[in-house]
């Protein structure tokens, strides 16, 4: 009976100790638990404080000097020794009477509008535009995911360049890119813009046969004189519709299309929906 | 100082006069347009009647063309360089600013010439298509050149339409013959 009473007790001593350690070590982990909460919460807290401190410094900070100029030496720029800075957004307008050299935070190029004479006898540190665009690559003021596009002649002593993205299509994207003008007469860029303004599906759903049967049908239709027989090009495109008389009407903004041209009108057919945009006459006689 | 600028009915031409004449406005000129359907009084003898000279120093045409003629759609206006060169130098008559917006008509001298304009000539501009160009080409650069011409005060000529080309961001085949470095501005 007596050794009952012992055994009884002890099982209740034992439940007790079993008890307080269980509590003991469930606070314990509590406290851990809280204590590394607060941890990172106050890491959580003391990183948004950082980067928002980050962010105030880099929005506040104004570009250096020394990387400012060192565009200004990339690009050749003439007459922005003087220049002023003024915050445009987020961006940066590097400035003077004439020239003006717009920049982001991370000193990337958005734009460049340089007043300089056509005939400036000044030497160019650049021997030619391909050089030039050379430059642009290997500096990485050009992301290499664009490729050379086109050129178009400016009167005889420039060009009107396009480096843009291709898609798989074989299709450039003029919108997508960076467009510069340079003057082969003293070789200076005389403007620089980076674009960012239309993406393009990588596949129209016409294809280029599909459009040259469309486009002899409206060229014969609507100009019978024209010689469908004969077709100088095809090339397929994406244009701003301000670029035609018509279209520029109907506020739509850009269009991936056909351009089919025959030997007295051009036809231009919208490369997903089968439109035909545009009968472009040459002005012969 | 008059300017006039003529043009065929068709082929939104009359949008291409428009622009053009607001480029000779700018540029100082008391401007009034034509058109031309025929080889009558009201086409043909307006043109060449204007080219005599008097107090007219500026011109533009805004139609059909080649490296000699000039014309309308079915032809029934049509102009040659020579009748024009003829007309120009026996009238002793000076154009300060011509605009052939009309395919081919810097293609060589020929149009230039009959105008009596040159790479040597002073306070003296003249503008045409070194190639076959479309309407929409020729309508958005107009309209461009309109625009440059009006908001670059400080500028010569040469230099704006280096401006109006770059903004067009089309294959323009335009070419130039004359002062580089006057403004155009009379």
């Amino acid at each position: 009976m007596k050794m009952t009473k012992i055994n009884f007790k002890m099982k209740v001593l034992i439940f007790c100790i079993f008890i307080s350690i269980s509590m003991f070590l469930t606070s314990c982990n509590k406290d851990e638990i809280i204590k590394s909460g607060n941890v990172d919460k106050i890491n959580m807290e003391k990183e948004q404080e950082n980067n928002s401190n980050e962010l105030v410094k880099k929005e506040n900070s104004e570009p250096t000097k020394e990387k400012i100029d060192k565009i200004i030496s990339d690009f050749d720029l003439l007459g922005l020794d003087n220049y002023k800075i003024d915050k445009e957004n987020s961006n940066y307008l590097i400035h003077n009477e004439e020239n003006k050299l717009l920049i982001d935070q991370d000193y990337n190029v958005i734009s460049v509008e340089q007043k300089i004479s056509i005939y400036s006898e000044s030497p160019s540190k650049y021997k030619s535009l391909d050089e030039f665009i050379k430059m642009l690559f290997d500096k990485k003021y050009i992301d290499e995911k664009y490729e050379y596009n086109r050129k178009y002649p400016i009167l005889e002593e420039g060009y009107n360049v396009y480096i843009s993205k291709k898609y798989k299509s074989g299709i450039f994207n003029p919108f997508d890119g960076i467009n510069f003008s340079y003057n082969t007469v003293n070789n200076r860029v005389v403007s620089y813009s980076k674009r960012n303004e239309y993406i393009a599906k990588d596949t129209p759903q016409l294809t280029i046969e599909e459009a040259l049967l469309i486009a002899k049908d409206a060229a014969k239709k609507y100009y019978k004189s024209t010689d469908i027989s004969k077709v100088l090009n095809k090339d397929y495109l994406v244009v701003s519709e301000s670029q035609y008389p018509i279209l520029e009407e109907k506020g739509k903004k850009y269009n991936e299309v056909y351009l089919i041209g025959f030997k007295e009108c051009s036809v231009l057919i919208d490369a997903n929906t089968k439109e035909v945009l545009f009968i472009d006459v040459k002005k012969s006689s | 100082m008059y300017g006039k600028s003529f043009y065929i009915p068709t082929l939104n031409q009359s949008s291409n006069a428009s622009y053009l004449s607001g480029v000779m406005r700018k540029l100082g000129y008391s401007t009034s347009s034509t058109q031309v359907t025929s080889n009558s009084t009201g086409g043909k003898t307006a043109f060449l009647n204007f080219l005599k000279g008097y107090d007219n120093y500026a011109l533009t045409f805004s139609g059909h063309g080649s490296s000699s003629t000039l014309a309308n759609d079915g032809g029934s206006f049509r102009v040659t360089a020579s009748e024009v060169s003829s007309v120009v130098h026996n009238n002793y008559a000076v154009w300060k600013f011509v605009f052939l917006d009309a395919c081919e008509t810097i293609a060589n001298e020929t149009w230039a010439n009959a105008f009596n304009i040159s790479n040597s000539s002073s306070e003296r501009i003249f503008l045409g298509w070194y190639d076959t160009v479309e309407v929409s080409v020729s309508y958005k650069f107009v309209k461009e050149l309109n625009n440059q011409v009006g908001k670059s005060l400080g500028k010569n000529f040469y230099e704006i339409l280096w401006d109006a080309i770059r903004a067009t961001e089309q294959y323009n085949p335009i070419s130039f013959r004359g002062d580089k470095y006057w403004s155009g501005r009379v």
